[in-house]
């Protein structure tokens, strides 16, 4: 029922609120039981499955066209970001069985990762604070803390390293 | 110009592909999600042959429904792209997950050549996978999610990988068919 109500708000008010009202949709999604930080930004394309599953620290930005199916709980740390088309997948399905029965599983994004563009993340994975994932990759097992992950399936390929900008001539 | 349109215009194919051009980027597009019904009559209507308890989710962009042919209890999921150049055939209970990508061609030198993609009972292929060209899918395969589906793989497997590979067998506690 929350889901037909969620969808009607969602293609309408959702999808076509000018692209700066981030305080806006911030609203609509805590209506719906989203645990929002006020400062959480979802950009109007960007689709999520169930808001009241959704919790998303201070900073955190879901990008356009990113797809949330959070049947479980999504949980973004401060200041992670997850670029344009990526793909949250919350939940798998029992190949065993012959209905094939859906089964749900969180996903934990740490504080400070960015999940570059068109990223699959599978349902259950974890992946630690201050991480970047690589565009185009595809994580299936939970990723370190601190490194640079690429490929498919994802793999820590180095460390990641913070200059100040100063550094950069800035 | 029309003496370039008008070969297209006059030839029944032609005609058919042009309707279901229009067809798709309207009304087709704009039937909800859940309608499962009036989207296997609007594309039963363009030719395909879809088993009454088929179902297709929205956005789902089909290039030619002609090609088409779906069994019992199959599904579509959201957002995927069915590229039917030549006919791609879905068995019994087998289902193709969001976001992949189905074309039924194949690059063949320096042009794309027409492939029949055929699809057996019981396959699961997983979230934003891709399948191209010549390939069979036997019955009871479980493709992981984003893998490429290009070379033979074993039935009641579970492949995986880019391209994809079977890895293991596939557990299962039904009547394998």
């Amino acid at each position: 029922m929350m889901r037909v109500l969620w969808g009607c708000v969602q293609s309408t008010v959702f999808r076509y609120s000018p692209r700066p009202l981030h305080a806006w949709r911030n609203l609509l999604l805590r209506m719906f039981g989203a645990d929002l930080h006020p400062s959480a930004r979802v950009y109007p394309r960007a689709r999520v499955w169930a808001p009241w599953n959704l919790r998303m620290d201070a900073r955190a930005t879901i990008a356009d066209d990113v797809d949330c199916y959070c049947v479980e709980r999504v949980t973004l740390g401060e200041q992670a970001v997850v670029s344009q088309y990526s793909y949250l997948c919350g939940a798998t399905h029992d190949f065993e069985l012959p209905d094939r029965p859906l089964v749900p599983k969180p996903i934990t994004i740490g504080a400070g990762t960015w999940i570059a563009a068109d990223v699959f993340v599978a349902p259950g994975v974890t992946i630690g604070e201050q991480s970047v994932v690589g565009a185009r990759s595809s994580v299936f097992t939970d990723l370190p803390a601190w490194k640079v992950c690429v490929g498919s399936p994802a793999k820590p390929v180095r460390d990641r390293e913070i200059r100040s900008s100063a550094d950069n001539g800035l | 110009m029309t003496a370039f349109i008008a070969p297209y215009l006059q030839s029944h194919r032609g005609i058919r592909s042009v309707m279901w051009s229009i067809t798709a980027c309207t009304i087709y597009k704009l039937i909800p999600s859940p309608a499962y019904r009036t989207r296997r009559l609007l594309l039963a209507l363009f030719g395909a042959k879809l088993d009454p308890t088929a179902r297709i989710r929205g956005g789902v962009r089909i290039s030619a429904p002609w090609n088409l042919c779906m069994g019992r209890k199959s599904s579509i999921g959201e957002g995927a792209t069915v590229w039917a150049h030549a006919p791609i055939t879905i068995g019994a209970r087998s289902v193709i997950s969001q976001y992949c990508f189905v074309h039924s061609a194949k690059r063949v030198g320096d042009h794309e050549e027409p492939y029949p993609i055929a699809i057996g009972d019981d396959v699961w292929i997983a979230a934003e996978s891709v399948i191209v060209g010549d390939v069979q899918v036997p019955n009871g395969v479980l493709v992981g999610a984003r893998s490429l589906v290009r070379d033979p793989i074993e039935p009641w497997t579970i492949a995986t990988g880019h391209p994809a590979s079977s890895r293991r067998e596939r557990p299962y506690r039904g009547h394998k068919s």
